[in-house]
């Protein structure tokens, strides 16, 4: 196949950019001077002037955490997107709509409720729960719509979408009935990052490090997966193990993207898309290229988030809706003449 | 070389295979006919090991499917289904590309070797100048022969193909079946093949296999299972039989009232 444009130099100065604007854009603004002075400084351990001492404090405290956090929740929902719509053989599928998400939600606020987000064993805790309602949803998802060894798409969405309301339902009258922590799961909820500071960072990226690398490796398996169930089979691929693996590793990283990063819609749709659209829908090529598009994706959806209202900041996930809605509808009106997918 | 004994499948409760006994042996193509119903793609469904058996046994060169991974299956039987909702996206390279999946590891890469046996099967079936075109730019035929190259690569000794010609004009169900032929003559293969087209099945079939209602009704050499008597009574339609050349193959043509 050849292309225009070559993906990985694109996406990943896609990532450059978006980290660069992460780091430097918010309250305050870090002129990018400064910046790399603060960085050359941190590096060759010299001691800082009075003025960017400040500024080092907002980058490692504050800003850079988040752009890691935000980097890697963009990367795991991209990628699990994929994966989903892979393993399912439905453009529709994402961590939302198969009802993953919601029920990670559902597991995480579970644990917040019960006080464990103060502690340290929240970190653990909460995506272990989410992890949890996240297979919980998927083996009940499957469990409803499955004919015989086969998933239909109908039945695989309209399982996913009841499953995920009623699951969005009790996070909701948790929410309600529950006090002190109202106020944070709301915007938890709502795609804002709650958490700050490096432990999240470094609680969430083992479960999300580790769920896309077994993620990338299953490119092929995913390729020969396009072809239907019995035809894999056939082709010898041991499909029940694949499957169990594949789901496995995409909900353990929405579980975790979803714990510590809030609910954040539509990345996990549009990034695969856009990379099949562009580059075809070679899934060796296809999760990669999605997982790092994700990360650029969201943190520069992070990056409107803090300038739209400022100093106010909003919920990630409300610009991720607001912009991916009318772009998803754009891409589907033009992919219409071409099957890309 | 292929040996099924007693096999039986059923839908739910419903049996669509009954007791079907048979043998295929090396260098020689078996055709299945019958009619619609009959049961011909559940038998190669069956004998690709993706259906669950009541009963039965089957023996590819002495060894038992029915006690195989996925991968071991995919080294001894190679299918050819019938083109249809075939991913676009991919190319006719990277579509017999995977037809070597049960010699790659997770990652997916292909060997040396892997990229030559891609190579010689985009050879066999005429199919190199179709290796960066996209599946969805493709006509049916094209499509088939490249699900044939993709069968091909999976070096299997056993080939079974389901109704290959459907959908083909004239010419394509000639060159397919013709380089199908010419694989089981030269590199010895055996062949199952269902095929709704009498005509052909007797051009290039050795032996055939005759499912009416899930039972083997005829099973021998075309010359005695191509009977009009017979064929007339399974079809429905009165039937008769006359030679493409003098001694020649059997052609069963609807009597003319």
């Amino acid at each position: 196949m050849k292309h225009a444009v070559r993906p990985y130099p694109v996406v990943l100065l896609l990532l450059a950019a978006a980290i660069l604007l992460s780091v430097a854009v918010g309250s305050v603004f870090i002129p990018f001077g400064s910046l790399f002075e603060v960085l050359a400084a941190r590096l060759s351990g010299r001691p800082l002037s009075q003025a960017l001492q400040a500024y080092d404090t907002i980058l490692f405290s504050l800003r850079l955490p988040r752009t890691a956090l935000i980097a890697l929740a963009g990367a795991g929902l991209a990628g699990s997107g994929a994966a989903y719509q892979g393993l399912f053989r439905n453009p529709l599928a994402d961590p939302y709509l198969v009802g993953v998400a919601s029920g990670a939600g559902l597991g995480a606020i579970l644990a917040m409720t019960a006080g464990l987000t103060a502690t340290f064993l929240g970190l653990v805790a909460v995506p272990a729960a989410a992890f949890v309602g996240a297979l919980l949803t998927v083996w009940i998802v499957y469990q409803l719509a499955h004919v015989g060894r086969s998933v239909p798409t109908t039945n695989l969405i309209l399982a996913g979408v009841a499953v995920s309301s009623f699951a969005s339902a009790l996070t909701s009258f948790l929410m309600l009935t529950s006090t002190g922590e109202l106020r944070r799961a709301l915007v938890w909820l709502m795609g804002g990052s709650a958490m700050s500071g490096w432990p999240p960072v470094l609680a969430a990226l083992p479960y999300i490090a580790i769920g896309l690398g077994v993620l990338v490796i299953s490119g092929h398996s995913l390729n020969v997966f396009q072809f239907g169930e019995e035809q894999a089979r056939q082709l010898g691929l041991p499909v029940e193990q694949v499957r169990l693996i594949v789901v496995a590793a995409a909900s353990l990283v929405t579980a975790a993207a979803v714990s510590f990063a809030g609910i954040i819609g539509f990345v996990g749709l549009v990034v695969p898309h856009i990379v099949r659209f562009v580059w075809g829908g070679d899934y060796r090529l296809v999760l990669p290229v999605s997982i790092i598009g994700g990360a650029a994706l969201l943190l520069l959806a992070d990056v409107l988030a803090r300038v739209l209202m400022a100093p106010q900041e909003l919920p990630v996930g409300i610009i991720t809706a607001l912009a991916g809605a009318p772009f998803f509808l754009w891409l589907l009106r033009r992919a219409r003449q071409q099957a890309f997918w | 070389m292929l040996k099924v004994e007693g096999l039986n499948v059923h839908y739910g409760e419903r049996p669509i295979l009954k007791d079907i006994s048979f043998e295929a042996q090396r260098g020689q193509i078996l055709g299945v006919i019958g009619p619609n119903g009959a049961g011909k793609t559940t038998l190669i469904r069956a004998l690709s090991g993706v259906l669950p058996l009541r009963s039965g046994a089957m023996h590819v060169n002495g060894k038992d499917l029915r006690r195989m991974s996925e991968q071991e299956r995919a080294r001894l039987v190679a299918v050819v289904p019938q083109a249809r909702n075939l991913p676009p996206a991919f190319t006719g390279r990277e579509m017999v590309q995977m037809g070597r999946t049960h010699y790659l590891n997770w990652l997916g890469q292909l060997s040396v070797r892997d990229n030559q046996r891609v190579l010689q099967a985009m050879q066999r079936s005429s199919t190199l100048e179709l290796a960066d075109r996209r599946m969805g730019d493709l006509s049916g035929g094209e499509q088939q022969r490249l699900l044939l190259a993709r069968a091909l690569a999976q070096e299997a000794p056993l080939l079974l193909l389901d109704e290959p010609t459907t959908h083909l004009d004239l010419q394509y169900q000639i060159g397919l079946l013709d380089a199908v032929r010419d694989l089981v003559d030269r590199d010895g293969l055996t062949v199952v093949m269902t095929l709704h087209d009498l005509n052909l099945v007797s051009r290039y079939a050795d032996r055939l296999c005759l499912l009416v209602e899930g039972r083997i009704q005829a099973l021998g050499t075309p010359e005695e299972v191509l009977d009009p008597a017979l064929l007339s009574q399974v079809y429905h339609v009165p039937l008769q039989r006359m030679r493409a050349s003098e001694g020649g193959r059997p052609i069963i043509l609807p009597t003319v009232l």
